[in-house]
């Protein structure tokens, strides 16, 4: 950073100190350049503002490719981690996903301690307010208190905060989260830039007291007895002792409760106009969608290992303080629960996606980033993917290198941005491994044999790790070749090809090789199990990238073409794919469409 | 997708259907397997665009059939690059060999519509015109199917339209557990299978379905048969309206086989005329008869004709011992020459003449009751080559769905397969569904914590 009478110059601010602006800070610092993050609250980094635990299916995934890729996300997680589990253990090995409880103050500790050991980042609390935009062009960012960033390069990140809004039954008060303002002067700001937003919602439940609850009315759940980490290169692991969660489950009862106010509810009064996602309904929704469902599970969920307070995950609600007061207690397990916060729906701005082009840059300003829940995505994970894909291409613009880009069979982040930028959102945005058309090749294990070369290139691989991480390769290799060279007790096939069998004895197969990681172990007959499946998912991704990766040019007069539909020339015309695979990614753009405008491409080049 | 640059190769007939069978090769590499695979005194590639005869030979050079080729080089050529045709017997084996010669040589099977795509970027052919190009936009089949006045139950577009209902549902079952382990419940394989069975039978209906309603759409196939001289080309001609076929007072004129689409009483149906059957067969019609028999016994009917001036008699009586199989009508021709007293009567026989067209309003009035008679009952089911090549694409991945939970392993590989036959009914329809899946899993399933 230099300063002088124009204000302090970084290479690039990052605007908002959540999981996207966390992840952006430590991968721009990391790369070498002069970042700034601007915060509310420096002691807010990171913080968990739904429910304590990150990972899951495709969310997991997502977090082991942050790994992979150099981020924080998933070492934080490691190390303030307290229950570890794999979700969907017995179906294939590439949807199996990786969770865990964290302790919520831990892990923002332990994000701003990473934070901490990047000389080139300055963490600055305050709110942006402006930005300064000359010619098409960021030159600087403005906070409140008149101090002036000066950057070429601006990464929003700012969550749910834009014009924030939050109910709890008919009250309403602006601020993003409880205790927090939220930013109008910014988003006016990014209006007059041009900026259009839009609504969404989310919400989120209320939060208990430990003391208060009848443990012994719950089912227990314990975490896996070997878990694994997100990160492989994690040591010591885990970090923190472990702990059991519980689950318990509305009632009939709870139902009728929450039927009786919904005339108090914001949402069913049309209070809130912002969409709520389908796959994070408050309890209202599951009740009314779901009529004939007699009971939903609730987890309680501890915010850390000494705690008070526990989240109770599947009954978000913005009903009124004494409908929630009332259904909690109607829940086994809870009917003596004590209410530390009540659960409220959150309203806020966000900006289509589309209008960003493949950097995560605004169209329309050259230098203006966004990234995380700001457009349109839901989630810590798919936040601090975004961040750190955001940075990369920061980055890359820094360096005037290539832009940072992702296959969609190379990896769920690649799959999430051209989803969002492709597409843009009707309702908040998760990752799920079915978003993947190839998802074999998408697995936990071979992340970082995808990824980790990017990271690499960029200088991010922590001193140390980096040949840990090619050395874990090469023993990949070699193992495999003793799989496919030895025989089980010296003869008949090789131990490779009794593996490949549905009804294999793996643990007596893999006894032959000496191999104690665990993990290792399950890499291996992941990818040797379904091996020619994957096989044929590459070529087939192969073969559309080889075709679709074909460029539009743009004199191409798509009016003019013969056999498409109306709708499909508006479409084409309003979204202006660069590439053939853009274009097949627009929905209702068909394959025969696909082939008339191939046809055409082709005509132009010949000519 | 078409890389631009390969060579291709395709049947040009149906399989199974004709005596004669015809494979086109296109691109640079057509020259080359050429030399390699078809042997001759003179050289195709020397006489373009004339049919010469020669020996089809294997890889290793063995003489496997005795053949037509053609040669069109670049660009006066259907697709304007260099292109060959082969007509071989109408053997399985002998184009199985072909075909995995042609792929040795480094050609590939072409893509459904490949040939008229191609033919379209080289300027031969206006996108609209090219016929292969025009399915993949107009998917509307059961137009054909009101074009020949059938009113099926259910058109083709709903019952395609219900298979895609039944795919992307089990989808939404199948993907909501993997997606949402917590919040789904989780029942055995067993289950999965039990959900998979009934949608892959719907699909093999609707592929047995199609199958039998081909009819409509590439017409009924009707041998004209009989004897030398009693008549075929002539009823062929007089059917037509014009004179396709060589008439001769000689016997033997026709040695080859023709065929031509018709519409009667809007049922399309396939004439054939073909060599007389007689047992002692002069030198070169030995083949032509060879392959009319082979023709009319593969066809969905056959007319019977003998001279009804001269009567049945000893030939005739060869000729559907030959022919081993009976007959849709017999028909005795040159009623102008024998007037009343016809011998017809007899036999049941249709009485006509091709000289003066009478009694040709009897015929086409008993083929096309024939032909309504014959038409699938339970609806029909009408997909052009490329929509039934999705359909097969969709069997084949259901069923390998039906392996993977069958040996009791992985649900992930099933579902995946799940998604490769909504990626092919997709393809089919000709509609991208993204978001309709996940419609289905969120109002199915109470999903989210
Ligand atoms: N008078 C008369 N002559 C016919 C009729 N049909 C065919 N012929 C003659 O019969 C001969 C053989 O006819 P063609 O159609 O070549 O018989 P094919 O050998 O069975 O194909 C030719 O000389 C025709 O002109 C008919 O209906 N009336
Ligand atoms: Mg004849």
């Amino acid at each position: 950073m230099r300063t002088g009478n124009k204000g302090t110059k970084y290479d690039a601010v990052v605007i908002g100190g959540g999981h996207a602006g966390a992840e952006a800070a430590y991968i721009l610092s990391g790369m070498g350049f002069d970042t700034a993050l601007v915060t509310h609250d420096g002691d807010a980094i990171s913080r968990m503002s739904c429910n304590p635990s990150i990972g899951g299916v495709g969310k997991g995934h997502l977090v082991r490719e942050i790994d992979a890729l150099g981020g924080l996300m998933a070492k934080a997680a490691d190390r303030t981690g307290i229950q570890f589990r794999i979700l969907n253990g017995s179906k294939g090995a590439a949807v199996q996903g990786l969770r865990c409880q964290s302790d919520r103050e831990e892990y923002s500790r332990e994000v701003r301690r990473i934070l901490a050991g990047r000389p080139l980042l300055e963490i600055l609390q305050g709110e942006a307010v402006e930005l300064e935009v000359s010619a098409g062009r960021v030159r600087g960012v403005r906070l409140e208190d008149g101090r002036i960033l000066r950057t070429g390069m601006a990464l929003i990140t700012s969550g749910t905060f834009l014009r924030a809004k939050m109910f709890v039954g008919l009250e309403e008060t602006y601020g993003g989260r409880i205790g927090e303002p939220s930013s109008n002067l910014l988003a006016d700001n990014l209006e007059k830039q041009g900026v259009v937003f839009g609504r969404l919602k989310t919400g989120t439940p209320a939060r208990l007291a430990r003391r208060s609850i009848n443990w012994d009315a719950a089912e227990t759940q314990l975490g896996d007895e070997v878990p694994e980490p997100f990160s492989l290169f994690s040591r010591p692991f885990p970090a923190l002792p472990q702990v059991a969660c519980h689950i318990t489950h509305t009632t009939k009862e709870t139902a009728e409760i929450v039927r009786s106010f919904l005339g108090e509810s914001p949402l069913y009064k049309g209070l809130i106009r912002g969409i709520g996602p389908r796959y994070c309904p408050s309890l209202e929704d599951k009740v009314v969608k779901f009529p004939h469902h007699e009971r939903h599970q609730v987890f309680l969920e501890p915010q850390g290992l000494d705690s008070d307070e526990i989240y109770p995950n599947g009954i978000s609600t913005s009903l009124p303080r004494k409908a929630q007061d009332a259904f909690i207690r109607s829940i086994p397990a809870l009917e003596e629960a004590k209410v530390l916060t009540y659960g409220y729906a959150v309203e806020y701005d966000f900006i289509q996606p589309t209008s960003l082009d493949m950097d995560l840059c605004f169209k329309g300003v050259e230098g203006l980033h966004f990234a995380g829940q700001i457009i349109g995505t839901t989630g810590y994970e798919e936040a601090a993917g975004l961040g750190l894909y955001a940075a990369f291409n920061i980055g890359a613009k820094l360096g005037k290198k290539d832009p940072f880009r992702l296959g969609r069979h190379e990896s769920y982040l690649g799959v999430m941005v051209s989803d969002l930028v492709a597409n843009g959102v009707l309702e908040p945005y998760r990752l799920f491994t079915s978003r993947a058309e190839y998802r074999l090749l998408l697995d936990r294990h071979s992340a970082y044999r995808r990824l980790s070369g990017c990271a690499e290139e960029r200088g991010l691989i922590p001193e140390g790790e980096s040949g840990f991480r090619g050395s874990r390769e090469k023993a990949f290799d070699r193992h495999l070749a003793d799989l496919k060279t030895k025989k089980l007790g010296g003869k008949g096939s090789s131990l490779y090809t009794l593996l490949k069998r549905s009804d294999a004895d793996i643990p007596n197969i893999m006894s032959e090789i000496s191999l104690e990681d665990p993990f290792m172990r399950a890499y291996l007959v992941s990818e040797i199990k379904d091996e020619g499946y994957r096989e044929r998912q590459r070529e087939e991704a192969e073969k559309l990238a080889g075709s679709l990766g074909t460029r539009i040019p743009a004199k191409l007069d798509i009016k003019s073409l013969p056999g498409l539909s109306r709708e499909i020339v508006e479409r084409l015309i309003s979204k202006k794919p660069a590439t053939l695979l853009e274009a097949s990614r627009i929905p209702g753009v068909t394959p025969s469409a696909l082939t008339i405008l191939r046809v055409e491409i082709e005509r132009l080049r010949r000519k | 997708m078409p890389d631009l640059e390969g060579t291709i190769f395709g049947e040009m007939t149906y399989p199974g259907r004709s005596a004669l069978r015809a494979v086109r090769v296109s691109g640079p590499l057509s020259r080359k397997i050429t030399k390699k695979l078809f042997f001759s005194k003179s050289d195709p590639w020397k006489n373009p665009r004339t049919a010469v005869s020669g020996l089809l030979r294997n890889l290793e050079g063995k003489p496997v059939d005795s053949i037509l080729a053609l040669a069109f080089p670049s660009p006066n050529s259907y697709t304007g690059e260099d292109c060959a045709e082969f007509q071989c017997h109408g053997s399985e084996g002998v184009i199985r060999g072909l075909r995995s010669s042609l792929f040795a040589l480094g050609a590939r099977e072409a893509l459904p519509g490949e040939f008229s795509y191609r033919a379209v970027l080289a300027g031969k052919m206006a996108a609209e015109e090219a016929e292969s190009l025009g399915d993949l936009v107009r998917a509307e089949t059961e137009l054909e199917a009101c074009a020949v006045g059938i009113s099926g139950s259910g058109s083709s577009r709903s019952r395609i339209l219900a298979l895609k209902e039944a795919i992307l549902q089990l989808r939404a079952k199948w993907e909501a557990r993997i997606d949402f382990p917590e919040e789904v419940p989780q029942p055995g394989i067993k289950t999965w299978k039990k959900e998979l069975l009934p949608v892959l039978k719907s699909v093999r209906d609707a592929l047995s379905l199609s199958r039998r309603s081909r009819p409509v759409r590439e017409g009924f196939r009707v041998a004209i048969f009989g004897a030398p001289n009693s008549g075929k080309s002539s009823l062929f001609n007089c059917l037509l309206g014009r004179e396709r076929a060589i008439v001769t007072p000689h016997p033997g004129t026709t040695r080859d086989m023709i065929e031509e689409k018709l519409d009667i009483d809007g049922i399309p149906m396939v004439f054939m005329d073909m060599a007389g059957a007689r047992r002692k067969k002069p030198g070169i019609e030995k083949e032509g008869i060879l392959r009319a028999l082979e023709s009319a016994k593969r066809a969905d009917a056959v007319l019977f004709l003998f001279d009804g001036s001269r009567g049945w008699d000893a030939a005739d009586d060869e000729a559907l011992r030959m022919l081993d199989r009976k007959p849709l009508l017999f028909i005795a021709s040159k009623k102008d020459l024998y007037g009343k007293k016809g011998h017809g009567a007899a036999l049941k026989a249709l009485e006509i003449s091709n000289r003066t067209g009478e009694g040709m309003d009897g015929l086409i009035k008993r083929l096309s009751e024939w032909g309504k008679r014959n038409l699938p009952k339970k609806g029909i089911f009408l997909m052009n080559g490329r929509q039934e090549e999705c359909l097969l694409g969709i069997e084949a991945a259901l069923a390998e769905a039906e392996k993977a939970v069958t040996s009791g392993e992985n649900e992930l590989l099933a579902a995946e397969k799940a998604r490769e036959a909504q990626r092919e009914i997709d393809e089919l329809l000709l509609s991208a569904s993204g978001e309709e899946l996940y419609d289905l899993i969120f109002s199915g399933f109470c999903i989210g914590k």
